[in-house]
Parts: C-alpha cells; sequence; structure tokens
C-alpha cells in the first residue's frame, strides 16, 4: 500500500515521523538525563489514616539546608495545609502533598508546579523558585462546591 | 401530509424505516446540543463575571449537564444517525429488518439512560462533572443511565457490524464500500473503548453508590476512566473524519484520493487510539514516569493518521481544482465552493483542526503538560477539536444529509444562513478559544466557577480574557440557536424537492490498486489492539490494584 | 497489486507534479505545529 504513495505525501509522512522522533527523543533526554519528569511517585498512605499518619500528622515547613525546604502538605476540602508559606529567593522546594478525602490539585501559575492529589497517594514533586513573588496556590481539579475558594499563598521573598 | 402518495414517497432516498430511525437519532441529538447549550451559555457567563446565577442552580450542576450533554449525548445520537444513513446507502440502500430492530433497541436503552441521568443532574444529585471523579459519588441512578447510554451505544454499533457482515456475505471477495469500513472501524473502537467505562461504571461506581460496597480504588477508577476517554475524542473525530474523506470530495466535485489509505488511516486509529489513556493521567501518582512514558509514545504515533488525512485532504481539493482549469501553486483553493454550507461547515473544521492538533501534540508530550493540564488552556483545546472540528463537521453532515432525508431542498436563503452560521460559530470560537489557550498559559484552572481568588494579583492578568471568553459564549449560543432553526426548518418546513436528492457520496478515484484484503481482517486488528493495550496497561493497572489504598464516597457539592 | 504496470507508475509522476500545492500546503501545516510546539518547550524551560 506504502508504495502507491505519491512522492511528496512519502516525503510528508517521512517528515511528520522524523519530528515527532525528535520530539520525543527530546522529552525522553529531558526525563533520562536532566531528571526533569512530571509530578507522581508511587508512596501510598490510607486516606482515613492521614490525620494520624507522619508526616501528615504535622503539616508545615521543615528547613532541610540553607536554601532548601520540604513542604508537607494536606490538600483536603476545601483548603491547604499549610495554607501560607514564605520562603527566600532561589529556594528548591520538595513538595510532598495527600489528601483524606477527594482528588484535588496543587497548582502554582507561572512555574511547572502542576500536581494531581490523588486520596490514597502521596504526590511528590520539586521545584527551585528563582524569582521574588506573590504566588498562587490553587486546587485546580474539582472537588466540590467551594472549588474555586480552594486556595494558598506562597511569598517568595 | 396524511396521504402520503407513491410519487411523494419516491422523492426520498432511505427507506422509510431507516428514515425514521435515523431522523430518531438526529432529533434527540438536537435536544442535546439545546440543553447543552443554555448550560453552556450560564456556565460561561458565570465564570467570566458576567452573571451570577440564582441560588438554586450550581455552576458545578450547570458544568456537568453542559458535559454530559455535549460531549456524551449529542455526540453519540448523532454520530450513530449518521453512521446509519452511510451504511443503509452504501450496503444496498436500507438495514437490513433484523438490524434496525437491533438499533430501535439500543436507541430507546440510550435514550431511557440520558432521561434518568438528566433527572439526577437536574436535582442536583450528580454534580460530579462527565468524567465522573469518584471519589465524589453521584446518586446510583446517575450511573445506572450513563450505563445504559454505554449498553445501548454498543446495540447501535451490533446493528451496523450486522449490516456489514450481510453485506460481506453477499459480496464475497469484495471489498467492501469505504463508508461502511469506516463505520465498522469507529463502531469497533467504540466497543473496545467503552469496555473502560462499563467495567468501571458496573464493578466500581454501582455498587458503591448503592451501598454493597464501602470503597472503591480511586487510581484504578481514574485508569479505567482515560483508558475509555482518549478513544473517546476519536470516536468524535473519525465520523467527521469519513465525512471529510467519503462526502466532501463529491461535494468539491472530486473523487475520493485512494480507497485504500484512509482505511490505514481507520486502522491506524483503532491500534494507537487505546494504549494511551495515561496521557491524560501524566501529573498523578500512583503510575511511574516509565509507563507514562511509554503512552505518551504510543500517543504520537496516533498523530500520523492525522498526517494522512492531511495530506489526503489537500490532494483531493487540489486535483478537483486541477481538474476544474486551476493553475499556480495554490489556485485550487480558489475553486473550491466556499459558498456551498455543506462545504464551507467542514471547510472551517478543518483549518480549525490545524491549531487544535497542534495543541493536541503539545498536551501529550510529557513535560510539556505540566504547563497546561487543567488549565483553561485544556478547555480552549477541546473547544477547537470537538466543538468546532467536529461540530461543524456535524452541521456540514445536516446539510448534505437533510435533504435526502427529508425530501426538502436547501433554498438559496438556508445555504446563506449555513453559511452566516458557520461564520458566527467560527467567531464564536475564537473569542472563546484563543482567549481560554493564552489564560491557561497564564495560571487559569479549569473546571472553575467565578472566583478572584481573594483578589490575589494573579488574577488581574486573566481579566481581559475572561471578557473575551464570556463573549465567545453569547456567539456560540446564538450559533447554536441558528442552527437549529436551520435543521428544524429543513426538516418541517423548506420547500419539497422536485426529484430525488442525493446524498453525497463520493467515487474512488480509480488507480488501479484494490484496498489489501488485510485491512477487512477485523479479527487481526482487534487482536493487535488488545495486545497493545495489555502491553500498555497491564503492569500499571496490576500495580495500582495491589498498593492504590481505598477510598470511601464524599458529596461535597 | 503487485502488476503495477509502467504506465501506473507514469500516471503517479504526473500525480506528484499535480500536489506540489498540496505538498507546499501541509509543509506549512507541519512547520506551524513546529513552532507551535518549541514555544510551548522554551516556555517550559524558562519556568523551571
Amino acid at each position: 500500500m506504502i508504495d502507491h504513495l505519491p512522492r511528496y505525501e512519502r516525503i510528508w509522512l517521512l517528515l511528520g515521523i522524523g519530528s515527532i522522533i525528535v520530539f520525543l527523543v527530546v522529552l525522553g533526554t529531558l526525563g533520562i538525563f536532566v531528571g526533569l519528569n512530571p509530578p507522581g511517585h508511587m508512596r501510598t498512605i490510607a486516606p482515613e489514616e492521614v490525620a494520624a499518619t507522619a508526616p501528615f500528622d504535622e503539616p508545615g515547613v521543615t528547613q532541610l539546608g540553607p536554601n532548601e525546604f520540604r513542604v508537607t502538605m494536606v490538600a483536603r476540602l476545601f483548603a491547604f495545609d499549610p495554607g501560607e508559606i514564605t520562603i527566600p529567593r532561589g529556594s528548591t522546594v520538595h513538595f510532598e502533598v495527600t489528601s483524606p478525602d477527594v482528588v484535588h490539585g496543587l497548582f502554582i501559575p507561572n512555574t511547572n508546579v502542576n500536581i494531581m492529589v490523588v486520596p490514597g497517594h502521596i504526590s511528590e514533586y520539586t521545584y527551585t523558585f528563582e524569582d521574588e513573588g506573590n504566588y498562587a496556590m490553587l486546587c485546580h481539579e474539582y472537588c466540590g462546591v467551594g472549588h474555586h475558594v480552594m486556595m494558598g499563598k506562597l511569598v517568595v521573598q | 401530509m396524511q396521504k402520503e402518495t407513491k410519487r411523494d414517497k419516491a422523492k426520498f432516498l432511505f427507506d422509510p424505516g431507516d428514515r425514521k430511525l435515523i431522523l430518531a437519532h438526529i432529533g434527540f441529538s438536537f435536544f442535546a446540543i439545546f440543553a447543552g447549550a443554555i448550560a453552556g451559555l450560564l456556565q460561561g457567563l458565570q465564570r467570566t463575571g458576567f452573571i451570577e446565577l440564582p441560588a438554586s442552580i450550581g455552576y458545578y450542576q450547570l458544568l456537568t449537564v453542559h458535559g454530559v450533554m455535549m460531549a456524551l449525548i449529542f455526540t453519540t445520537f448523532f454520530i450513530i444517525g449518521y453512521l446509519y444513513s452511510g451504511v443503509a446507502r452504501t450496503l444496498g440502500g436500507s438495514l437490513p429488518s433484523g438490524a434496525r430492530t437491533t438499533a430501535w433497541t439500543g436507541y430507546y436503552l440510550m435514550v431511557a439512560g440520558t432521561v434518568l441521568a438528566t433527572i439526577e443532574i437536574l436535582t442536583n444529585d450528580a454534580s460530579v462533572l462527565y468524567t465522573f471523579y469518584a471519589p465524589l459519588q453521584a446518586d446510583p441512578l446517575f450511573y445506572i443511565g450513563m450505563a445504559l447510554v454505554v449498553v445501548g451505544s454498543w446495540l447501535s454499533g451490533f446493528a451496523i457490524f450486522a449490516a456489514y457482515a450481510k453485506w460481506r456475505r453477499a459480496n464475497k471477495g469484495q471489498p467492501s464500500p469505504l463508508f461502511a469500513y469506516m463505520a465498522v472501524a469507529t463502531m469497533v473502537l467504540w466497543q473496545i473503548c467503552t469496555i473502560g467505562v462499563a467495567i468501571e461504571v458496573v464493578f466500581q461506581l454501582i455498587p458503591w453508590s448503592l451501598g454493597w460496597i464501602d470503597k472503591i480504588n480511586v487510581e484504578l477508577s481514574r485508569t479505567l476512566f482515560w483508558y475509555f476517554g482518549h478513544p473517546l475524542v476519536y470516536f468524535w473525530l473519525l465520523p467527521a473524519y469519513i465525512f471529510w474523506y467519503v462526502n466532501v470530495p463529491k461535494i468539491v466535485g472530486g473523487k475520493i484520493f485512494s480507497d485504500s489509505l484512509p482505511r490505514l488511516t481507520f486502522v491506524l486509529f483503532i491500534l494507537y487510539s487505546i494504549p494511551v489513556g495515561f496521557h491524560h493521567q501524566l501529573m498523578e501518582p500512583g503510575i511511574s514516569s516509565f509507563w507514562k512514558f511509554l503512552q505518551v509514545v504510543l500517543t504520537m504515533i496516533v498523530v500520523i493518521p492525522s498526517l494522512m488525512t492531511a495530506f489526503s485532504m489537500m490532494a483531493t481539493f487540489e486535483l478537483a481544482g486541477r481538474e476544474k482549469g486551476a493553475t499556480g501553486l495554490f489556485g485550487f483553493f480558489r475553486k473550491l465552493p466556499f459558498r456551498d454550507a455543506r462545504f464551507f461547515a467542514a471547510f472551517a473544521g478543518m483549518v480549525i483542526f490545524i491549531p487544535a492538533g497542534a495543541g493536541g501534540v503539545i498536551n501529550a508530550s510529557y513535560q510539556l503538560d505540566q504547563v497546561v493540564h487543567n488549565t483553561l488552556w485544556i478547555t480552549g483545546h477541546f473547544h477547537l477539536t470537538v466543538a468546532s472540528t467536529v461540530a461543524l463537521t456535524f452541521f456540514a453532515i445536516t446539510y448534505s444529509l437533510f435533504p435526502a432525508l427529508t425530501g426538502r431542498r436547501i433554498t438559496p436563503f438556508i445555504n446563506k444562513l449555513g453559511i452566516w452560521h458557520t461564520i458566527i460559530w467560527v467567531l464564536g470560537m475564537a473569542f472563546m478559544s484563543i482567549p481560554m489557550h493564552i489564560v491557561g498559559l497564564f495560571g487559569e484552572p479549569r473546571r472553575t466557577a467565578y472566583t478572584t481568588y481573594m483578589d490575589h494579583p494573579v488574577v488581574q492578568t486573566w481579566e481581559p480574557y475572561r471578557k473575551l471568553i464570556g463573549i465567545g459564549s453569547g456567539l456560540l449560543f446564538i450559533g447554536v440557536l441558528l442552527f437549529l432553526f436551520i435543521a428544524l426548518y429543513m426538516w418541517f418546513a423548506a420547500p419539497r424537492t422536485e426529484q430525488l436528492d442525493e446524498f453525497p457520496i463520493g467515487e474512488v478515484h480509480d488507480t488501479g490498486h484494490r484496498p489489501p484484503p488485510i485491512l477487512e481482517r477485523w479479527g487481526v486488528w482487534i487482536a493487535l489492539t488488545l495486545i497493545l493495550t495489555l502491553i500498555a496497561y497491564t503492569v500499571p493497572v496490576m500495580h495500582i490494584i495491589n498498593h492504590a489504598p481505598e477510598s470511601a464516597g464524599v458529596r461535597s457539592w | 497489486m503487485a502488476d503495477r504496470t509502467r504506465e501506473a507508475a507514469r500516471k503517479d509522476v504526473g500525480e506528484n507534479e499535480k500536489l506540489k500545492g498540496t505538498f507546499v500546503s501541509v509543509l506549512l501545516i507541519g512547520g506551524f505545529i513546529l513552532l507551535t510546539w518549541l514555544a510551548v518547550l522554551l516556555l517550559y524551560l524558562a519556568r523551571q
């Protein structure tokens, strides 16, 4: 069938397939060799035990080094805990987030922090905040009647 | 009207039984698009700050109506009606009576399911959006209604398979007509992918919402949904492709570019639109990077049949244009029948598929999804794909099919109205989708009621785009009303045709090549699809089943 | 299918000439896809 293709169509398909391969090589290289993967991770936690299980029994910000923090966060109907975070410029933040109730999201506009929070799972993502500013932490997965007020603030000074 | 004479009957292309069946499906889809449009207008104006809703109507309730009616009900009923028309037309002139009985059973199941689900949404017992989102727990009747819709659509598929099998038996060794082949391919895709959502609804959501089981595996339910959710978008797109491949060549006065390639593209769509659901779950925990990336690779392969389609369409236009004396590199564009609403609407849909497809490649690009996932960019994306490319083609199908179906003419007036309708639709979508893409990059989340996030400074950058999106909603609502006016006019009021009106089915450009018989060996393609699906899903799904904790239901709306 | 006659081959060559506009058109489409993809890649990297 392929040998009946007009020559131009063969060139077009080769160019198209070639571009797709280039895309995949770029994405794969970023993932494997630069370590840039979307959030995720495989740790689990029973949703009804979130409040009683370390580290989520004490959500908050822990300083790990001069410019390095861990944010242990619970996303619940309809708030983030902690809901306000202040860190210095250039900080690297390790987020670990879970939900005791429904599916939420943790999304910080104008950054690459875009995390789904699924009950039963712990989502992890590491991001370095290079620029000062008032960032919003938004729930970006429909979670109920208060979904559009579910937010927190992150200040980088 | 009461004495429809033999002479009158001769004006209809379709058998009366088929006519009734097709019109029942398409007519019901009009109810859905009308309800979906009202909900769409109200929620569009609410989320952009133009209006406030009365306390008795919830934003997310309206959003559920809009999603269910437009994405599931309008599309499914319209598609099935259209497929029946082409199958009846190309496989001997009418559907076999057994197939027709199955088709009607499917129809009533789907109608009953739609009514049940609609009641639950209207009583605010099912504001879980059309994507279900467990552990949000709706009333069991909502899930039962959706299950009936799926089962009904299976019967529709069986009706098409039966008509096809009968034709194959009577025409041994012949390649099947292109339309029928593509209709079968579309329904094969549908049967395979709906198994996922059926398992989710029947084994998880229904028993759980009835209280027979306390908890369900949320990540498993999401995985089953998106196993269905991505091929679902191809179930919308393939009928549009059928119109482009089979009907449009006739309308532009050309021929079908090839009899084999369109079949190959449809086979590729079956193979590669199914094992790719993880690209909707790239930001989720519980699925490892390896399996996510594997499905990203498979997703990219599904771009290829669309690249082939782009070439085929252009080639059809160019060959038809040159036949009519077009010269120069792009002279053939001037020979296209832009004044014919049947073509103009479909052509607008094709053009919009260029940015829509480009956006789709970005969405599936693993890390790049972090920029756009669950922002308004995605909403903008599928308003270009399904609500523009697919919907505009469905409008074109209506204009092309109705004269043959209702025995009434497209008058110059109605044709002009169809052109204006397309212009309004394209403008409405431009106002809506372009700002959605931009404001999505600035971080406005999708599926969100009007909010200022406590006057957070980031929201101020969104404001101007919200206004444009609201204007787009208004234009599109006018567009739906205009479409319904045109369709109902062509159904009930336009002047009757003097002679038999043809449903434009293209002829194949004769290259002397017959489609290879392997393309018609469905067992091979279904088996390959299942193998690919098992490769892409077995290990991660087993991991989810064995490790993901379960959740109790929550009603948070 | 194997019996592709010389005449059919000649016909295909003629077709190629007729499909120049098609080829240029799809290349423009491909270029557009490439550019938008690169733009979002750069946005992602700028935010990283």
